[in-house]
């Protein structure tokens, strides 16, 4: 790249600085690369990192962006690391406009990771840790092999999202994990060093050597003791990978890539549980900015930009983000909060409602500070924003095989949109204990909220388990079975509201021994121990029967 | 050293040829591939690639769409790759992509199926580079580094103001006169030109699972020829009493009710081939399936001296495949046929009685290298 090229971003991205700050936004340091398109496929496989540990998941990521930026022209749009100071690619190929778009939108990101609490404990240095991670486990490959090492890393993807999200925030009991895995203590005392071989029985006598043993014998006793009351919790408790780092029957360098898996999950964790904020928040700040920010000549194509981002409407994060924020900028100019506005019952006099407050630029900076996705959504998801939307929540019904409309009711589309930002919209999975019949076997929760696992997925978890566990492995889970099938001349007839069969829930123990999984019944006092008193599903009661 | 990623991706090419290969003979069967409609990209659902995790059950998770619509009607929900909202970073994969060219590799190397030997005259311009020449510009990548240190070294020596005595030291610096940038010139190859040319016996007993078994049977064919050949145009051909070119959407949906004269169809290959492909010009190939039922005397009469005097000696390779569900006894067309033509290198028989034999037939058809 020649020197004016250089110096033309420099100048941008000073111009992109400035604007940002003079709205309000106090972003990291950032530093832009320029890359050309290959290097931009390559950084987004390693999600925005210039090296991982080398895995094949990673190629089959690259594989992917490369066919869609060679077949479909679709390229990422902005990456930005979560670094002090944050990194950020452009592309080569840019054109200015698209360079000005992308810099207002990762100085919107790094004003978010810099001033997000949320993302206060994750380390700023993470290239760094990416980077140290990749060689150890490179060694670890030219020590143990490449084969044995890969096989364990798919086996350790499994469970790579198994973490406690709120971990770095908690102090637990067994969150410490200790830094070196010594496998035992030893159980022979070490000898004081002689010159002389005759000397030796002086200087370590016999009786005094055989005290010592007793001793360290004591002691590996007791520190097997204290392991076995701590396998078994007192309570559930989430975070089966730092369960397996401490207690599973691991070599010390598996033990060690668990825990690196597990440190680049809580690292990865904040972004996921703010993707609609975040996103929001950039796309906010960057149809702002850029009606300030790009010539009147480039506006269009700058609109033509945040289109493509965008689409999709509201099921997309950015969408969506970008909605409620501006929505919630508009309420606290309008002063159109508090316990006035909620008991006020006048639609009319709601819509002309402006007490002129001008408190949105102070509330949405407020909110960016403590909030994230969960209690983002829920604060500010209101009603009236669900009107204006057109939203509706949608179910699979296996009697048609298709998805069908099942509600437009603001509560059950808001229970959706909880649903799939709440646990990073994944199932809950805790370790109830590792002593489950006093046999060493492991015994996992599922915490059930009426939505069931992909269970034939989650008996190939199980199995993956179970070789770093090293005893059989259990799970708890509820699945639904269908207990009186529909009459199918009703759906021929009214496909337009289609009649389900009827399920019943049913509590399941899925064990996994090392050679076959079976399936046992569990008592009502266990499935009461899992089933959440929550239920996700949609299907209208007189859809059923 | 090569780039991290290319290994990662080296990797993971390598899973997944393994597990295709492995499961080639399913994925055949199951036809799941072939009801794929164009682009160069294959999508593969291969479950061993995926990485399992405790996961919500996808049909009852449900979702979320905005728009119009009344409770109850059905909505289209598009699977999309990325997954779920949340749920990590990276793409989340359900099936894997693959290129044709690539599958037709992977084809090839499980079939053994040699290489095809083209035997095209016309000589066009290929993309092929050859770097042939030198240029004073081009691109950093073909830059002959070499090349510009001697260009630099001359030219500082013939401007330096005295002569050096041998043991002076020098630096030497190119400058942009000096670099010299490889050159490749478009080179002339034969042109591999093929045209393929499908028959099918359209009778009302050829219906259902023979055809679907032909269909699956064809796009296999099709892909190895196509990977094969730069340039390939495809003919199809229905016949029960007479025979008519169709399009390709037809060719498999088309039943008539008549009876069947199989040398109509034959006679209608020559002449299209006569009319619109020289054979000096044209790789040949024709695949001719049917369930071995023929008008009496027909195969003897008609067939095996339009094969034997017409269309064997101008075409690389005639495929007759007999399609009979669950019985692999020749019919009499095939028996005939095989008896009268045997000693022809070009010509292959083949029986498929189910799913299950459409890569065995592949492998007989293909595997002559013709």
């Amino acid at each position: 790249m020649n020197r004016r090229r250089v110096r033309e971003l420099e100048a941008m991205r000073k111009e992109a600085r400035r604007l940002a700050e003079s709205v309000g936004l106090d972003p990291t340091p950032v530093i832009f690369g320029v890359v050309d398109y290959d290097q931009l496929n390559e950084y987004s496989a390693y999600d925005g990192f210039p090296e991982r540990f080398p895995h094949w998941s990673f190629g089959m990521s690259y594989d992917y962006f490369r066919k869609r930026s060679a077949y479909s022209g679709w390229w990422t749009y902005e990456l930005v690391l979560n670094t002090d100071p944050a990194i950020a690619f452009l592309r080569e190929s840019n054109t200015p406009v698209e360079n000005k778009g992308v810099m207002i939108h990762v100085y919107g990101h790094a004003d978010f990771f810099k001033n997000n609490r949320w993302f206060s404990k994750t380390p700023k240095d993470m290239i760094k840790v990416m980077h140290t991670h990749a060689q150890r486990i490179e060694e670890y490959m030219n020590k143990y092999g490449v084969e044995r090492v890969e096989s364990f890393i798919d086996k350790a993807l499994s469970i790579q999202y198994e973490i406690d999200q709120y971990a770095p925030f908690i102090k637990r009991r067994w969150r410490e994990i200790p830094k070196n895995y010594e496998e035992e203590p030893p159980l022979e005392p070490k000898r004081i060093p002689v010159k002389r071989d005759y000397m030796d029985r002086f200087v370590n006598p016999p009786a005094w050597l055989e005290e010592r043993r007793a001793l360290l014998k004591q002691r590996y006793e007791e520190q097997a003791r204290r392991l076995q009351e701590e396998t078994e919790l007192l309570q559930p408790q989430k975070d089966l990978l730092a369960f397996l780092i401490k207690y599973g029957r691991l070599e010390g360098w598996q033990k060690d890539i668990l825990a690196m898996i597990r440190e680049e999950s809580l690292y990865f964790v904040p972004q996921m549980q703010t993707k609609i904020m975040n996103e929001g928040w950039a796309m906010l700040w960057q149809s702002k900015l850029m009606a300030e920010f790009a010539t009147p000549e480039e506006f269009v194509d700058h609109a033509d930009m945040v289109s493509k981002v965008l689409v999709g409407g509201v099921v997309n994060p950015y969408a969506l983000g970008k909605l409620i924020w501006e929505d919630i900028k508009e309420r606290w100019d309008k002063g159109r909060f508090g316990r006035e506005w909620e008991l006020c019952q006048d639609p009319e006099k709601k819509k002309r409602w402006d007490t002129k407050a001008n408190l949105g630029t102070e509330k949405i900076f407020e909110v960016r500070r403590t909030y994230n996705d969960i209690t983002f959504l829920a604060d500010f998801f209101t009603e009236e924003l669900f009107e204006k939307l057109k939203l509706f929540a949608y179910e699979y019904i296996p009697e048609t095989g298709a998805y069908h409309i099942t509600s437009r009711d603001f509560h059950d589309v808001k229970k959706k949109l909880l649903f799939q930002y709440t646990n990073l919209g994944r199932p809950v999975i805790k370790v109830a204990t590792g002593n489950y019949g006093n046999k060493g076997e492991l015994l996992l929760l599922h915490m059930y909220n009426g939505v069931g696992l992909n269970l034939e997925e989650a008996k190939e978890v199980l199995k993956n388990i179970y070789a770093m566990w090293g005893r059989p492995v259990n799970l708890k889970t509820i699945i639904k079975r269908k207990v009186k099938d529909p009459d199918p001349m009703r759906n021929r007839i009214h496909p337009e509201r289609p009649l389900t069969a009827v399920y019943e829930e049913q509590g399941v123990l899925l064990r996994y021994d090392g050679e076959s999984v079976r399936e046992l019944a569990l008592s009502s006092d266990e499935i009461e121990e899992i089933r959440l008193d929550e239920d996700y599903n949609t299907i209208p009661r007189e859809w059923i029967g | 050293m090569a780039k991290r990623i290319l290994k990662d991706l080296e990797r993971f090419k390598r899973i997944v040829r393994g597990e295709i290969r492995k499961n080639l003979k399913e994925l055949i069967e199951s036809g799941e591939i072939v009801g794929q409609k164009g682009g160069d990209i294959i999508k593969i659902p291969l479950k061993s690639v995926r990485i399992p995790q405790f996961r919500y059950d996808p049909r009852q998770a449900g979702g979320l769409g905005a728009g119009e619509g009344e409770i109850g009607d059905p909505v289209h929900i598009e699977p999309s790759q990325d997954g779920q909202p949340g749920q990590g970073p990276g793409p989340h994969f359900r099936e894997v992509e693959i290129e044709l060219r690539e599958l037709a590799e992977i084809l090839g190397e499980e079939l053994e199926l040699p290489k095809i030997q083209p035997k095209g005259q016309r000589h066009v311009l290929q993309g092929d580079e050859e770097y042939l020449d030198i240029s004073t510009v081009g691109p950093q990548t073909l830059l002959m580094k070499r090349r510009a240190y001697q260009k630099g070294l001359l030219r500082q020596l013939l401007m330096s103001p005295q002569p050096l005595a041998p043991g002076d030291s020098i630096v030497v610096t190119p400058i942009k006169e000096d670099f010299r940038y490889l050159y490749g010139q478009p080179s002339l190859s034969p042109e591999a030109s093929c045209v393929i040319i499908f028959m099918r016996d359209a009778s009302g007993s050829m219906s259902g699972e023979k055809t679907e078994i032909i269909r699956q049977e064809n796009w296999w064919i099709d892909l190895w020829l196509r990977t094969n050949y730069q340039h390939v145009e495809r003919v199809y051909i229905l016949h029960d009493y007479e025979a008519q070119e169709v399009k390709e959407d037809d060719f498999y949906h088309l039943s008539t009710g008549g009876g069947t004269r199989i040398s109509s169809a034959y006679e209608l290959c020559d002449r299209v081939i006569d009319r619109r492909y020289p054979p000096e010009h044209w790789n040949i190939y024709a695949f001719h399936f049917s369930d071995g039922e023929n008008w009496i005397g027909d195969t003897e009469n008609a067939c095996v001296p339009l094969l034997e005097e017409k269309l064997l000696p101008k075409i690389n390779l005639f495929c007759y495949g007999q399609v009979t569900l669950g019985r692999r006894s020749p019919g009499l067309h095939l028996v005939k046929l095989k008896e009268r033509l045997d000693g022809h290198e070009n010509f292959v028989t083949s029986i498929i009685s189910s799913r299950e034999e459409i890569l065995q037939s592949i492998k007989e058809f293909l595997g002559k290298g013709r």
